[in-house]
């Protein structure tokens, strides 16, 4: 019985996805434990030379987590027929497990006819499916998963942090709020503004990421755009449904954040080369500093324009700067606040004296 | 309708109801810009066109498509793909016609092609007209509203550069401040109208 099934298991090998490690692959009914064979004792009447694994799919024979990279292609089918000689697979593992119990040890027919009468059997049969289905969602998983994640050290992320708050980095980021001036008239909105532009950034770039080993070589400009677009639709609809009240004060500038998001995509896109961990926390951070600089324009301008801070007044009896509730207030108060964030940037020493200093 | 009143309309679109200075929109591309006039004119053309042609193109279909179906959260999107395509055709007609100027834009063409501007004007065009003509005419006079600000800023920013201000202010602030002084002076026009 085990000598048929390891044939037939070597003799279904081609089937399989290239670059499957023979090791793990070599881990059927034989390599498992005593107590973790099936709970059903095989039927005495299947003879050996038909075993039960003939009428099944390939995909339910190979195991479902085998990692397709772990091996160099072109991984020969011969290795299989040692299986007996293998160093003894130790601990087979969890999900080899699980399927080695679900397998079902009649042919195709006895299934047939079992699964209409009792509910073992039908189970059974749902679970050799589902067992199959979850490995093409692995095998596609395989083909889809990004392999850039690389974890990015302590001091890397110090230093993007600091990098992404100087005056020279900042200066994207102002470039990018420039179409979201419009919302600045009250602190909320341009909270919710910056918000909902970083969550738009992290979100597209999240995506990108994700699928960038299949997406042909970079999805070009116009897929960007559409991604973050549709992305940004969601986000309306959702808001429409969660806030009407902020999407009726955003009006047409919440669309604006398609604008501001593409413009932040390319501030953070010189990091992708250092891995996708590093251009999501690059991401995470360059959209704090937008959403900062929104909320402190929208706070200078809702202060001299309204008098009020988040709503609230603070001015008490004295009259507000009604002009600064207009577009000029809007360009004024960006202006001021870049000149603040240029001032405070600690002056560069020529190169010269620098050079002699050192 | 007669000739004054189609001027009146587009003057008032031009001056009072401005794309940059009423509803603070495309000032990136402003503050982008190299102080140049020629860049300027070539950015400006190709925006305020742009703008023009993607309300155009985008009136019908809203007004005819997308609000009669009930899908009108898919404005966005169309927006952006419709402007992008523009921005492409623009482009690939003004290199094979005029090469200088594509070499004047470079690589901005890239920035170009979804930018505030264009957006805003293919979102407020259903808005601002009733009728297919009306809303061709805002549109063509809210990218001519563009190319005015734009040659205008690109003339004040020339001046910036020969001028001295402090460390703090250097560049983009100052940049803001001009923009903010200029939509004041616009704001002048604000009240005009057309019967």
């Amino acid at each position: 019985m085990k000598k048929g099934k390891s044939k037939k298991r070597s003799g279904q090998k081609p089937a399989r996805p290239e670059g499957q490690a023979p090791e793990k692959l070599a881990s059927p009914a034989e390599a498992l434990p005593e107590e973790a064979r099936p709970a059903e004792p095989l039927p005495e009447k299947v003879p050996p030379e038909k075993p039960s694994l003939t009428e099944l799919p390939p995909e339910a024979a190979s195991p479902p987590e085998t990692s397709e990279e772990a091996l160099p292609e072109g991984a020969s089918s011969e290795k299989p027929a040692e299986q007996g000689h293998l160093p003894e697979p130790s601990e087979p593992e969890p999900a080899v497990q699980e399927e080695k119990a679900a397998l079902p040890p009649e042919t195709k027919e006895e299934r047939e006819e079992g699964a209409g009468s009792e509910p073992a059997g039908l189970r059974r049969i749902w679970s050799e499916e589902l067992g199959g289905a979850r490995q093409r969602a692995g095998r596609l998983w395989g083909r889809v998963r990004n392999k850039n994640y690389v974890r990015p050290q302590k001091g890397q992320v110090r230093l993007l942090f600091r990098r992404r708050f100087t005056y020279q980095e900042l200066v994207g980021v102002f470039l990018a709020l420039c179409p979201l001036v419009g919302v600045t008239s009250s602190a909320a909105d341009g909270l919710a503004a910056g918000l909902l532009s970083t969550l738009t950034l992290l979100g597209s770039v999240f995506i990108i990421e994700i699928f960038r080993r299949v997406l042909p070589d970079g999805i070009g400009s116009l897929g960007h755009m559409i991604l973050v677009a549709g992305f940004t639709t969601g986000l309306t609809l959702a808001l429409r449904a969660l806030m009407p009240l902020l999407v009726e004060d955003l009006g047409i500038y919440l669309s604006m954040t398609v604008v501001s998001c593409l413009a932040l995509e390319r501030q953070v896109s010189s990091s992708q080369k250092q891995g996708s961990l590093f251009l999501l926390m690059d991401s995470a951070i360059t959209g704090l500093s937008f959403t900062l600089i929104l909320t402190g324009v929208s706070l200078l301008r809702e202060f001299l324009g309204s008098g009020a801070v988040f709503g609230v007044p603070v001015l008490g009896g004295a009259a507000p700067l009604a002009i600064m509730s207009g577009p000029f207030g809007g360009f004024f108060c960006l202006g001021c606040v870049a000149a603040l964030a240029q001032g405070l940037q600690p002056r560069r020493k020529p190169a010269a004296e620098r050079r002699r200093r050192a | 309708m007669n000739g004054v009143s189609l001027l009146f309309a587009v003057l008032v679109t031009v001056l009072a109801d401005n794309l940059v200075t009423l509803h603070m929109l495309g000032a990136g591309e402003l503050a982008n810009n190299a102080p140049d006039l020629k860049t300027a004119v070539a950015t400006g053309g190709v925006v305020g066109s742009c703008s023009a042609m993607a309300a155009l193109v985008l009136w019908p279909v809203d007004t005819w498509l997308l609000t009669p179906l009930g899908v009108g959260f898919f404005r966005v999107l169309l927006c952006v793909v419709i402007s992008t395509l523009l921005t492409r055709v623009e482009s690939g007609l003004i290199r094979r016609l005029w090469p200088e100027s594509s070499g004047v834009l470079g690589r901005r063409f890239i920035h170009l092609e979804v930018n505030s501007a264009v957006l805003g004007a293919t979102l407020l065009a259903p808005g601002a007209a009733d009728t297919f003509a009306g809303a061709a005419l805002w549109s063509l006079s809210a990218g001519l509203g563009f190319f005015l600000v734009i040659v205008l800023f690109a003339g004040i920013r020339i001046r910036l550069e020969f001028s001295s201000c402090p460390r703090a202010f250097q560049g983009f602030p100052i940049a803001m401040i001009a923009l903010a002084l200029l939509a004041l002076a616009f704001s002048g026009f604000t009240g005009m109208f057309f019967s």
